[in-house]
């Protein structure tokens, strides 16, 4: 094992500062990414739904 | 089976949307099995690592990631935005818009981890000098930005896309620049995986297996991207009705 304890493994002779935020920022862009396309394909939805009401509508009304 | 008409059965979306639903979970306990392995490697199999690089090395194996999936990720959307534009093939349309914002992730994570390595390795003081490495790689980001911005503000799917494939093939050529940038004068350091190059066996084992994962995650992230344009632009096609009528 390369590290002494948890501390070294943490404080990597005081590179620490620099490594974790470099990894934290992976893996906040990944999460963001991930919720953005998942609200991306919710929206999709729901303005196929609009699209469907508004379509809907619109035939009723040339009916009428 | 493997004839052209099998593989062409894919290239509309129709055909495409469930087998891309299916990819997805492959390519993403891939990318997290090999993420995992990874960073065991970086942070426990590697040597330690003592004059001007110190512990800050390990930000190596997420930035050369990064910048490698950056390049990687345009070329492939160059493509795409090619066949689009030349074939009119409005999967490989939809392709090239699903891959620029993963890409431009990629671009952003290789910027900034290079900003906080170049501080840590290179000089406390260290600021954005005019060095062809990054500059390359910004104007990278630049350009990823301008394909997602034609995307968005140009309303009718096929203008934004032809508009937008113009901008992507314009960038291939600039491509092998940002590659080249480590042989110009710059305060980069060279490339690491080179003929006669000096790090450890495991370091480089580690880092190819960080590319791998984050080949697998950009994979499976423009394949769920893909799948939600395809509902917002196929929505008046018989297909997305019946698909979404059938869950609402």
């Amino acid at each position: 094992m390369k590290w002494q304890s948890v501390y070294d493994f943490v404080f990597m002779n005081g590179q620490g500062w620099y490594v974790w935020p470099s990894y934290l920022l992976v893996a906040v862009c990944i999460v963001a990414e991930i919720f953005f396309i998942k609200w991306r394909d919710k929206n999709a939805e729901i303005k196929f739904k609009q699209y469907v009401n508004l379509k809907r509508v619109q035939d009723n009304e040339s009916e009428a | 089976m493997l004839n052209r008409a099998f593989w062409l059965q894919f290239s509309t979306p129709k055909t495409f949307y469930p087998v891309a639903g299916k990819m997805i979970p492959v390519f993403m306990v891939l990318a997290v099995l090999s993420g995992v392995i990874g960073l065991y490697l970086s942070f426990f199999e590697t040597p330690r690592v003592a004059g001007l690089q110190k512990e800050a090395y390990h930000i190596i194996f997420v930035h050369v990631a990064a910048s490698w999936m950056s390049m990687f990720i345009y070329m492939i959307m160059g493509g795409y935005a090619m066949l689009g534009f030349i074939l009119k093939a409005r999967l490989s349309g939809m392709m090239a818009s699903a891959l620029a914002p993963t890409g431009a992730m990629m671009t952003f994570i290789a910027l900034i981890t290079g900003i906080i390595w170049g501080r840590a390795a290179w000089n406390p003081n260290f600021t954005w000098t005019p060095d062809p490495r990054l500059m390359t790689e910004l104007v990278l980001f630049f350009l990823y930005m301008g394909f997602i911005l034609l995307q968005v503000v140009i309303d009718d799917a096929r203008r934004a896309m032809r508009a937008g494939a113009i901008l992507a093939i314009v960038g291939v050529v600039f491509l092998p620049l940002i590659f080249f940038a480590v042989k110009l004068p710059t305060i980069h350091q060279p490339a690491n995986i080179r003929p006669g190059h000096t790090m450890p066996v495991v370091s480089v084992v580690a880092m190819l297996v960080m590319v791998f994962s984050f080949w697998m995650y950009s994979i499976a992230a423009s394949l769920m991207r893909v799948r939600a344009i395809m509902l917002e632009q196929e929505k008046r096609t018989a297909w997305v009705q019946q698909l979404l009528g059938a869950k609402t």
